[in-house]
């Protein structure tokens, strides 16, 4: 029951962003089942998976491939950005307008620990934000089921970190450093600012990194080999005798190949990442950008203990 | 009687230069309540802040009861209700919902007696605070620190916004609640009538210095006025005009007419602002 009334007020402390955070990730997350359902009810995957798909499935497929642009393509484009909009309305204001509405020094004279103050002010906000955007993940699974018949989702790369955990985990790590930013600036609006910067392009950066990173531990498979949900990395050529090159190699090793009218006739092959590794690169790519999370919200955590009320 | 509060040897630098205090030790005893006067950016927000741990000493040390708050901040801070110059209140949140949010982070914190001060002036606890006077949300502000039955207050100018009225109501709580439960209180302000009310020692800043400490009693009984400018006396302390622009010198002693608490205040301060140039000595002026 206590526990209850402390959330209650931590909740009401930041009410407006609260609701509205909460508004907007409901709104996304019926609008994912809704246009998920609505592909669902086509009826465009039997007949796409069938052996011998019936002549009723082409009208099927243009009326799918039509909602697939018209709703489904917007409710992505919207998702996208939900990790970010949560992250940096909830994380930004979180301990900055605490700062320069002098309601720190009330806080912290009132309570004879800073970092406790910290925590109860914190983990209501940061777990609010990672279960809607969880639940937005969710949706976004049950979106990319329905837009791709025959999707194993478990085993799968397609729209590889908009969906599923790792949307959480992105929200996580921004709402952590939009709060540690907050803990140094001491304002809102300069707060916000420098989040949305820094969080774009820390989230863009981790994810080159893990991505190059994870391409070094790419396979190499023949094109009938490649399954739609590997992760593609790169094309070769594999040469009579077993050798995989790139077009610039080839180009030196057979130049006529390159410059004939059909191009080169060695059979392709892809690098990839087989989709059996989905959950194992996710879970890595997640550890990585929560442990960057759970260090940023501990360093502001340290700069609370350390720093003037304003 | 024991020290409540206690500085030895306070120094508090901003930037490479300007010494907001300096060589500062005071001493207040316990169960006074004691009235910190100065002019602006004398130092007198800065030392209470320094005592709640808000500002880390450049030299020198403090302590609450014995308690280092640089050292021991939650410790220090245990012992300390600490009333800023702006509420500061949550403007979201309801009177009700502050009592909560202290019973929450304060450790016996008592919200019946906050809730009955607060009731006592007829303070809506469902008001949300962006609703409630300047006045409501001052005593808000001091209903918390009292709820917290903290042995020392530290008050700082918390009745600079505050109408005659509202001014006198709040001195009122004060005062009673700290006669009532035996805490020491430091009081900031410039209303030397409201001090002279509420506080029975007196202690003048002047450029990060104390110029005087000592009882309000003895401040009035031990310093005299006389008209003109009389440097030259032994006795003179410090020449100031009065409201009609005529010089007026304040007199350690009986030299002259009786002093008001003001004109012994006004005397120092500007004894201390003169005294500055001069090579930086200060008068000072110990309770005998």
């Amino acid at each position: 029951m206590q526990t209850l009334k402390s959330i209650r007020l931590v909740f009401r402390m930041q009410q407006f962003e609260i609701v509205a955070v909460g508004l907007m990730a409901a709104a996304l997350v019926g609008a994912a089942l809704y246009v998920a359902n609505e592909l669902n009810a086509v009826g465009y995957g039997p007949c796409a998976l069938a052996a011998a798909p019936p002549p009723s499935c082409e009208a099927l497929g243009r009326r799918f491939f039509g909602l697939q642009d018209a709703h489904a393509n917007p409710v992505f484009a919207f998702m996208n950005l939900l990790p970010y909009a949560v992250g940096l309305f909830l994380g930004a204001p979180l301990i900055a307008r605490e700062l320069e509405r002098g309601t720190a020094r009330l806080a912290w004279s009132i309570a004879p620990s800073r970092l406790r103050w910290y925590a109860w002010r914190v983990v209501p906000v940061v777990v609010f934000a990672v279960v809607v955007t969880w639940a937005a993940g969710f949706a976004v699974d049950r979106l990319v089921a329905a837009r791709t018949p025959g999707i194993d989702l478990e085993n799968s790369f397609d729209t590889y970190g908009q969906r599923g955990a790792l949307v959480a985990i992105t929200a996580f790590v921004i709402v952590a450093g939009a709060i540690g930013l907050g803990t140094v600036v001491g304002r809102v609006l300069p707060t916000l600012i420098a989040a949305l910067i820094l969080g774009y392009f820390g989230i863009f950066g981790v994810q080159h990194l893990h991505a190059d990173f994870t391409a070094r531990e790419a396979v190499i498979v023949a094109e009938h080999d490649m399954k739609p949900g590997d992760r593609y990395i790169d094309q070769f050529f594999k040469l009579p005798d077993g050798r995989v090159v790139g077009y610039e190699e080839l180009a030196q090793i057979d130049p006529a190949s390159v410059t004939s009218e059909t191009g080169p006739t060695y059979p392709i092959v892809y690098e990839v990442i087989p989709a059996e590794r989905y959950r194992e690169v996710e879970a890595r790519e997640a550890l990585i950008l929560g442990s960057i999370g759970v260090a940023m919200l501990a360093g502001a955590g340290v700069i609370v203990t350390r720093r003037r009320p304003g | 009687m024991t020290a409540a509060l206690e500085t030895i040897g306070l120094g508090k630098r901003y930037g490479l230069r300007r010494w907001a205090l300096r060589d500062l030790d005071i001493t207040v005893d316990e169960g006074t309540i004691t009235a910190l006067v100065g002019p602006n950016g004398s130092g007198k927000s800065t030392l209470l802040k320094a005592w709640v741990g808000f500002e880390r000493p450049t030299a020198g040390r403090l302590r609450i009861h014995g308690v280092d708050p640089v050292r021991q901040r939650g410790r220090a801070i245990a012992l300390t209700g600490y009333v800023p110059q702006q509420p500061s209140l949550y403007r979201e949140l309801s009177v009700a919902d502050h009592l909560a949010f202290a019973t929450i982070h304060r450790p016996g914190f008592d919200a019946s007696l906050a809730r009955g001060y607060l009731d006592d002036l007829s303070i809506p606890l469902v008001s949300r605070a962006d609703q409630l006077s300047g006045g409501q949300q001052a005593q808000v502000g001091l209903a918390l620190a009292l709820g917290s039955r903290a042995p020392v207050l530290l008050l700082d100018e918390p009745l600079a916004s505050l109408d005659p009225l509202a001014r006198r109501e709040f001195l009122r709580v004060l005062v009673d609640a700290v006669r009532a439960s035996g805490a020491t209180a430091l009081l900031s302000s410039h209303v030397i009538t409201d001090i002279e009310q509420a506080c029975d020692h007196l202690i003048v800043l002047g450029g990060g210095r104390s110029l005087l400490a000592v009882s309000i009693a003895d401040a009035i009984a031990g310093h005299s006025v006389v008209d003109g400018v009389a440097g030259a006396a032994v006795s003179a302390i410090g020449t100031f005009p009065s409201p009609t622009g005529e010089p007026l010198t304040l007199l350690r002693g009986r030299g002259g007419r009786a002093a008001t608490l003001e004109e012994v205040v006004i005397g120092h301060l500007a004894a201390g602002r003169l005294s500055r140039p001069l090579g930086g000595a200060v008068v000072r002026e110990e309770a005998a």
